[in-house]
């Protein structure tokens, strides 16, 4: 049984199909790499997965560990987001609020998802961050493994 | 490595502080408007605390009867009689008053020169054709200038915050059917109203507070829309969905916070506009009730008063200070906020 099942996904934005009759699968602990030209819509792909895509228009099947993405309600998307599919962004510099610390954004993945106090989810980002070897909060070329804890924080 | 730890909130705000003129607008300000909010303490026609015949008297905060001091009325005591001044110094007892004897309302029956009386150790900016005295009417009035325009900013922001982002953030055909709906809204003539409302209701502060509320948070709701229209395609946008954030927390907590220059900016400049309308609308009459204290009433006494110079001079001081206070306040929060000034 895989994890991720995707049957001839296709996504159309108004009168353009981005993405044309997509299928695969990913078992647990199974990794794959979808490359590309630019614009050949894997980030489409991807985003489709949780479906983040604005105004689209999608066709076939995306089942998660047996469930159907593209059937579901706003509110169990949001349960699924960040939880059981996270997603770490190709720019480090702006998938992150610059009004907040690192530890900050990570801690409110946690308290959304695990239901715990502010101060339990401040406990537990610092161990993540440790757990990535990571001190120094400002340095700029370190951020997208910032994203990963982030991303990974509520991730099984 | 300290420097490297300082909050973005606290950068702003050492930044706000290097700007000297505006650093000390801003106490100056708030010193003002303290000392204002204790008027009654500071320039009132009763007592602060007395001793009576033994007993400790709160004339600030009771009302006696002139019986109480040994007058001959049933009637509220008015302690700048004379011979109720005499009652405090005879044996053993006596009366703090505040620094100014006077209230904005007060009438000094006892007064030695015509109204409007010029300046003297009686009334330090004089009195007004009505005999009261203007220090005290100054105080109370720009006490009430300075509360209507932080409630008339604090209704403008709100309205303007809420509707500009639902405008940026939702875009699409909600942003199109507000934007109509607020140029017609807009096209309305907001002058007339009021004046047709002032001869309608009974003219009070809280009108004028809700006429000019319907109108004033239109400027600001096309900032903020501008800024969330832009902020909601930034990634950490897009990053904060695929974390699993609602709508409103991505609005509250990511979008707003970054959107709130324009806001902030523009808030001592909203103040000092908000005086300003009081004002003109004061002095047009169509303000607030003709009891209560104001700047704008006081320009008009000062106008119809032209040989009475110490009305209009002192008032237009007063306003000319207020606003230049603001806007100083207003230029150095605009350079502590400015991004593009770091580097």
């Amino acid at each position: 049984m895989s994890l991720l099942e995707i049957q001839n996904l296709s996504v159309a934005f108004g009168a353009s199909t981005v993405v044309d009759d997509v299928s695969f699968t990913i078992a647990a602990g199974e990794k794959l790499a979808i490359v590309g030209e630019s614009g050949s819509g894997k980030t489409v792909t991807a985003l489709s997965l949780l479906r983040l895509n604005q105004d689209a228009r999608y066709a076939g099947r995306i089942e998660f560990e047996g469930q159907d993405i593209l059937t579901r309600s706003e509110a169990a998307m949001r349960a699924v987001r960040g939880k059981d599919v996270a997603m770490i962004f190709q720019e480090p510099m702006t998938a992150l609020n610059p009004l907040f610390t690192i530890g900050n954004q990570i801690a409110e993945v946690l308290m959304l998802h695990e239901g715990i106090g502010a101060k339990a989810a401040a406990l537990r980002t610092v161990e993540l961050l440790d757990k990535t070897a990571f001190r120094n909060r400002r340095a700029g070329p370190c951020r997208i493994r910032i994203n990963s804890p982030a991303a990974s924080a509520s991730a099984r | 490595m300290t420097t490297l730890s300082v909050s973005p909130g606290r950068r702003i705000w050492l930044r706000f502080k290097e700007n000297r003129r505006g650093y000390w607008s801003l106490i100056l300000f708030c010193g003002l408007f303290g000392l204002s909010l204790m008027a009654e303490l500071l320039s009132n026609d009763k007592p602060l605390v007395a001793r009576y015949n033994g007993e400790l008297v709160f004339p600030v905060l009771h009302t006696y009867s002139e019986k109480t001091f040994g007058g001959d009325f049933d009637s509220p005591a008015d302690y700048l009689d004379p011979f109720i001044r005499d009652q405090f110094r005879k044996n053993g007892n006596w009366a703090i008053y505040p620094p100014n004897t006077y209230r904005f309302d007060t009438l000094n029956y006892f007064a030695t020169s015509p109204n409007p009386a010029p300046p003297s150790g009686e009334n330090w900016l004089g009195t007004d054709d009505r005999g009261r005295d203007v220090t005290a009417r100054l105080l109370y009035g720009f006490r009430v200038s300075v509360l209507f325009a932080l409630a008339l900013t604090f209704t403008g922001v709100l309205l303007g915050m809420v509707t500009g982002a639902v405008q940026g953030y939702f875009a699409g055909k909600t942003d199109l059917l507000f934007q109509r709906f607020m140029e017609i809204w807009s096209s309305m003539p907001e002058l007339y109203l009021l004046i047709i409302f002032a001869s309608i209701f009974e003219p009070s502060i809280s009108l004028l507070l809700i006429l000019l509320s319907l109108f004033g948070w239109m400027g600001l709701s096309d900032y903020v829309r501008a800024d969330f229209l832009r902020n909601r395609n930034l990634e950490y946008v897009q990053a904060g969905r695929a974390l699993g954030l609602s709508n409103a927390q991505i609005i509250w907590r990511h979008v707003l916070p970054n959107s709130l220059t324009p806001v902030v900016t523009f808030l001592p400049f909203r103040m000092s506009g908000a005086i300003l309308a009081l004002t003109s609308l004061d002095f047009l009459g169509l303000g607030v009730p003709p009891s209560t204290p104001s700047l704008g009433e006081l320009l008009a006494q000062g106008k119809n008063n032209l040989d009475a110079w110490w009305i209009a001079l002192s008032t237009f001081a007063v306003l000319t200070i207020t606003l230049l206070l603001l806007t100083n306040i207003g230029d150095a929060l605009r350079n502590a906020l400015d991004v593009r000034r770091k580097a």
